[in-house]
């Protein structure tokens, strides 16, 4: 069975020939079995965990297991734009203060009351973390009575909601911390949806529902629905495949591509699928030959057959990316993707055009780095082949990803493949990509212009305006061509078809509170 | 008697002084190779964990500092041979857990698996390699031989996939992959724990059954062999109380080698199945660059090589007379 859980349909081969489509609505707002309570299941997950300290750098998994422990005061929904969590609501009072309503009696998992003063708390954990820099513009958090506290600012920071709604600005027990030392990243407590049982890293990680949990869904029912989840390590993804068909295991964490047309096919297996905010893209080393001329960067994006990739690379699962807006973002301009720079199908007439503008009418050679899995080796050469068409010659250079991450990290490339996971707010992908000082600009791109409309997108007061500018940015970028745009990844999950009501945002999280599962 | 005696404990224990010296010297040189070796490899921890989700300077700064990575690798190699001097192998890099317990963690799975894979590549292969040495040039022979090759040279996730399809897909009799530990509940962890042993029983029996074969035919034709049969000696005497009992040598020596890869953790059936043992520590870690972790479990893993040799050389001494009286003399 194939369920797609976003308002988005699959382009892709194969999806429409497979079974019903469930539309995504039903899906967030009436569990088709409904609301069974009780229960618990299995997710199978692809790598052992590591810490699970928020305010740590952790990797992917232990994040998404920790966003089903611990609360954060903001949350976004399947619509990408900020909403209560463990704070009711807000409101800013200047452009430097911003005032807070907690949710009045959550008390944390240990007993412990989530107040005002336990959030002060978390917040001088923040900052003193590795993340502490996406802070640095905090200047005070004031405790004005058990439900109320206001943040005080240095300067403007319009994206405040969108970072207290990462992980990294979760909330946490105080007591608990402080009894658990060093060992909070193996036993993190907070007021989450779940409470932690047990952590084996290498093999498993039990938790079980917090009764208590603020959490309702549509029908005023408590959530989460399940009384324990557990995580269990699966590192071999055939296996992990073989145990979801023999009911070992409930629920696949991520589907590889290639083995998703085989599970579409089985009807005791329900497939998510939905596009992530991610892209899989080249960076172009914009202060070098050949890249520094923007011409020849315009040339390589418009001669790639993104549709072709789409459905050799990735089974059809994948969409073109036609722009570093996707369409999962409120950004997003269906009408008109990317400033209709670049489209699903090549230009060739377009990129001869701007290889002679840029006096290369034969072509040129570069070296494309790029990490040696299967689905991005399997992209560059699609791409070395696609390029070879307008005589630009590509030698690949397949690396193990610690070294291409290297690479990368010190600007030592000409162009380099690469994917990435994305950013639910448009302010954390332009401001790190594309501005001249970007903590993601490793092509050094710079272009003053499009600075000040990205500065100005990030601070526009409503969603519409910042929507605006951010067309208005995406153009310019795709004018400046600082990445080569190939695809946007989907985020795919299996699960075992009497398991119902997850929901899949693309944002590659895993938010086990509203899943449900029937016994038969 | 008593002068002989007391001779021989103190060849005892010098030759367990040398051993304990080379057991020293052993475990510096693997510890400096590893930390250097990994190091030279490409790829940084901080940037690896997490990938390009954040790649923020400050971020990545912050990560760095607290995982100890900013001293110089100098400054970095003395504090953790100074540490495990004092028994404090470090903490992992990604989750800061202690590596010993890591490592005490994964030990349990692996040795029980590799003793498992071991007892039932042994048990097969004696009779298999016995059966063929006496018919050889037969058709039994010809057989065993062929699934001694096959043993050998099918890749161990090949017979790992083939089992898992056989016994947990089309019979359900056993589950697909997972641990539950021993003490926890005996029969679960035995149903997890036979397909795995069976992989790498199979593998180690393809190489046992080849030696054992080899050594039968080569004792059997040697001339006591000879002498014995013609004194009347039962001919299953004959092959099992003299030549099995002096083949046994090679096929000691070959088995504590197959040992040694077994119980240093089996990296691709530990993967497959989902056996937190010391393989797939070693794995994960490499991946991760989780420089504590891997320097710890390979010094874990070189120790173990170091007893089974040590093992190997005592089984020797029982097996073999003359080995025993060339040490006490």
């Amino acid at each position: 069975m194939f369920e797609l859980d976003r308002r988005l349909f699959l382009k892709g081969a194969g999806a429409a020939a497979v079974t019903p489509i469930i539309g995504s609505l039903a899906t967030l707002h009436h569990p088709a079995h409904a609301a069974t309570q009780g229960g618990s299941i299995v997710i199978g997950v692809p790598e052992s965990f590591g810490s699970l300290d928020p305010f740590r750098r952790i990797g992917r998994l232990d994040y998404n297991a920790v966003i089903n422990i611990l609360d954060t005061l903001v949350t976004y929904g399947a619509d990408s734009i900020p909403a209560p969590g463990l704070a009711e609501s807000w409101e800013r009072s200047d452009d430097l203060t911003w005032r807070f309503q907690l949710r009045p009696d959550v008390v944390s998992t240990d007993g412990t009351p989530m107040d005002a003063e336990a959030v002060k708390f978390s917040f001088d954990k923040i900052r003193e973390g590795n993340f502490a820099s996406q802070f640095a513009r905090i200047e005070s958090v004031d405790v004005i009575s058990p439900t109320e506290f206001e943040i005080k600012t240095t300067e403007s920071f319009p994206t405040l909601l969108v970072e207290l709604a990462q992980q990294y600005a979760s909330m946490i027990s105080p007591a608990a911390f402080e009894a658990a030392g060093d060992g909070f990243g193996r036993m993190p407590i907070g007021s989450g949806p779940f409470k932690i049982d047990s952590l084996e890293p290498n093999s498993e990680l039990v938790m079980s529902r917090n009764e208590n949990w603020w959490g309702r869904d549509a029908d005023g029912n408590a959530l989460p629905y399940l009384d324990s989840v557990t995580w269990r390590v699966l590192p071999d993804n055939e296996t992990a495949a073989l145990a979801l068909q023999t009911g070992e295991i409930d629920f696949l964490y991520s589907l590889p591509t290639a083995l998703a047309p085989s599970m579409m096919g089985n009807s005791d297996i329900t497939v998510s699928s939905a596009p992530t905010y991610g892209w899989q893209y080249m960076f172009f080393h914009c202060e070098q030959p050949p890249f520094d001329n923007v011409h020849v960067r315009r040339a390589v994006q418009l001669a790639i057959d993104r549709q072709a990739i789409a459905d050799a690379v990735s089974f059809g699962t994948a969409i073109p990316c036609l722009g570093p807006i996707t369409p999962s973002s409120w950004a997003y301009d269906a009408d008109n993707p990317g400033g209709g720079f670049v489209g699903s199908a090549p230009d060739l007439d377009a990129a001869r055009a701007e290889l002679a503008e840029a006096g290369m009418e034969d072509g040129f050679a570069f070296t494309m780095i790029h990490p040696t899995f299967p689905e991005l080796s399997a992209m560059a050469q699609a791409l070395q082949a696609q390029l070879a068409e307008i005589g630009i010659e590509v030698t690949l250079e397949g690396k193990e990803i610690g070294a291409v991450l290297d690479n990368l990290f010190a600007s030592d490339f000409t162009g380099l493949l690469i994917d990435w996971s994305g950013r639910i707010d448009e302010a954390l992908v332009f401001g790190s990509f594309f501005r001249s000082d970007g903590g993601n600009n490793f092509g050094k791109f710079a272009d003053p212009a499009l600075d000040e409309v990205i500065d100005k997108a990030a601070t526009a007061p409503t969603i519409e305006e910042r929507a605006a500018l951010y067309q208005e940015a995406e153009a310019m970028v795709m004018q400046g061509s600082p990445l080569a745009w190939v695809l946007v990844p989907s985020e795919i999950k299996a699960m075992s078809s009497n398991v119902t009501g997850f929901v899949n945002q693309g944002d590659l999280r895993l938010r086990a509170w509203t899943i449900t599962r029937s016994e038969s | 008697m008593s002068a002989r005696l007391s001779h021989f404990f103190v060849t005892i224990v010098r030759a367990a002084g040398n051993r304990l010296v080379e057991l020293a010297i052993v475990m510096v040189s693997v510890a400096t190779m590893v930390f250097v070796l990994l190091r030279v490899v490409p790829g940084d921890p901080v940037l690896i964990l997490g990938g390009l989700d954040t790649l923020d300077r400050a971020v990545i700064e912050s990560a760095r500092e607290q995982m100890g990575l900013d001293r110089s690798m100098l400054e970095q190699y003395v504090i953790w041979l100074g540490n495990m001097a004092i028994g404090d192998f470090g903490q992992s890099l990604r989750s800061g857990a202690p590596v010993s317990q890591l490592i005490g963690n994964a030990l349990p799975p692996t040795l029980q698996l590799g003793i498992m894979a071991l007892v039932i590549g042994i048990a097969l292969s004696i009779p298999l390699g016995v059966a063929a040495a006496r018919r050889a040039g037969t058709a039994t022979d010809a057989g065993i031989t062929t699934f001694s090759i096959i043993g050998i040279s099918t890749p161990p996730f090949v017979i790992a996939l083939a089992l898992i399809y056989l016994f947990a897909v089309h019979l359900r009799l056993l589950p697909v992959a997972g641990y539950v530990p021993f003490d926890e509940d005996p029969l679960e962890n035995l149903r997890h724990m036979a397909l795995p042993a069976l992989t790498l029983g199979l593998v180690t029996a393809g190489v046992l059954v080849r030696i054992m074969r080899r050594s039968v035919i080569d004792e059997l034709g040697e001339d006591y062999v000879r002498t014995a049969r013609s004194k009347g000696v039962a001919e299953s005497r004959v092959v099992y109380g003299h030549a099995v009992r002096n083949a046994a040598l090679p096929f000691v020596t070959i088995a504590g080698i197959e040992a040694g890869v077994l119980l240093s953790g089996a990296i691709i059936t530990e993967t497959i199945f989902a056996i937190p043992g010391l393989g797939r520590l070693m794995i994960d870690n490499i991946n991760q660059r989780d420089y504590p972790v891997v320097q710890g479990a390979v010094l874990a893993v070189a120790f173990i090589y170091v007893l089974i040799n040590a093992f190997v050389d005592a089984l020797y001494r029982v097996l073999d007379p003359r080995i025993r009286t060339r040490l006490a003399s």
